[in-house]
């Protein structure tokens, strides 16, 4: 599902925008699973893929211009999602043994926000699987949150086995303390692109290469901060006709990366 | 978005100043933002959506960032917040004025 952009977005965009958010997480985390998946796992992808389907038939309602529609297909939507989440709630107490539980107990953080479902998820991962290979995805829920992310990032880069785990917590922690600590986190990126070079997992549909992430971070602290020179830019404006940067020296430049949604 | 874009081209017409965009949307979409949001400055069109090459290459994760460059080509503001502008580029100006006596 591309085009989902983490941004600043204005209210009316918001729910669609979470909601994007969520099936992209719900369908990444059951996408890492081929022949080998585990009961739990199964199950869980079973209701993931429910869910998808229910919401894709609310979809055109919810974006639709139609008021009393577009609440009736929201009322619908959280209806749907509280079921989903009460439903993998009951499977992630099934079996705790069972690694598939890790993908379960994500899901509801991920779907559940700041719910109590969502805070008790959390705390169960934290406790029981934090040593668990499947707890890529998690970082990068962590990595969003300012209080409590960098402490645990940095206990399953320290603690967990796993050099993809690692790869993804080294490099969350790195983007969370960015403005914080700009020398830690420099220092995390190192760590990615030289101990984790192949570290990767499939995220939101898509296979994330950390160390490629890593380095593209690093080159933005090295090339990219005030005071550097920025690198040329050349390309084409909407009438095709190439232009670059450079052809504006002499001008205070106001650069502006943009889209119309 | 668009309103205070015009108002900063209105601010300091006359003025070494310009706004360049790195748009993310597909061409057709872009053309018409253009002319619907009478978008008097130019944007490199970044391949339809937001992994194009440019936004690649300076590591945008969040729409919309803004740099702001002095007349020497050297990175003097980033920011993705919606912060003020107006100040940073008058006293870059200012800079690039003096500069030049």
């Amino acid at each position: 599902m591309a085009g989902c952009r983490q941004m600043k977005v204005p209210a009316k965009r918001l729910l669609a925008t979470l909601i994007c958010f969520a099936l992209l997480a719900l369908s990444s985390i059951a996408a890492s699973t081929t022949n080998n998946a585990t009961p739990i796992e199964r199950e869980a992808k079973a209701v993931m893929d429910n869910m998808r389907k229910e919401a894709n038939q609310l979809r055109g309602a919810m974006s639709g211009k139609d008021e009393a529609a577009q609440q009736e297909a929201m009322k619908k939507y959280m209806a749907l999602q509280k079921g989903v989440i009460d439903k993998l709630v009951a499977l992630s107490k099934k079996d705790p043994k069972d690694p598939g539980t890790v993908d379960a107990l994500t899901m509801i953080v991920f779907m559940g926000r700041n719910s109590k479902e969502s805070k008790e998820a959390l705390e169960t991962l934290k406790h029981d699987y934090l040593n668990s290979s499947r707890i890529a995805p998690l970082c990068f829920w962590l990595g969003n949150d300012q209080e409590n992310g960098p402490k645990l990032l940095k206990q399953i880069a320290d603690n967990n086995p796993d050099p993809n785990v690692k790869g993804a917590a080294l490099l969350c922690l790195a983007k969370a303390v960015k403005e914080s600590e700009p020398a830690a986190s420099q220092k995390y990126l190192q760590e990615v692109v030289t101990k984790y070079p192949d570290a990767h997992a499939d995220l939101f549909g898509r296979k994330m290469d950390f160390a490629k992430e890593a380095k593209n971070e690093l080159f933005e602290i090295e090339h990219l901060g005030v005071g550097k020179q920025a690198p040329e830019i050349t390309g084409e404006d909407a009438d095709g006709k190439k232009f670059s940067l450079s052809d504006y020296r002499g001008k205070v430049v106001m650069l502006d990366f943009w889209g119309d949604w | 978005m668009y309103p205070h874009e015009r108002s900063l081209v209105k601010q300091f017409e006359g003025k070494p100043f310009v706004i360049l965009g790195v748009n993310s949307d597909p061409k057709d979409h872009l053309k018409e933002t253009i002319k619907k949001q009478n978008m008097t400055w130019r944007s490199w069109w970044d391949g339809g959506d937001t992994d194009g090459p440019i936004s690649k290459a300076w590591n945008v994760q969040g729409w919309p960032t803004i740099y702001i460059i002095d007349a020497k080509g050297v990175i003097r503001s980033k920011q993705t917040g919606g912060a003020p502008v107006e100040d940073t580029i008058e006293s870059l100006l200012k800079e690039a004025d003096s500069g030049k006596k």
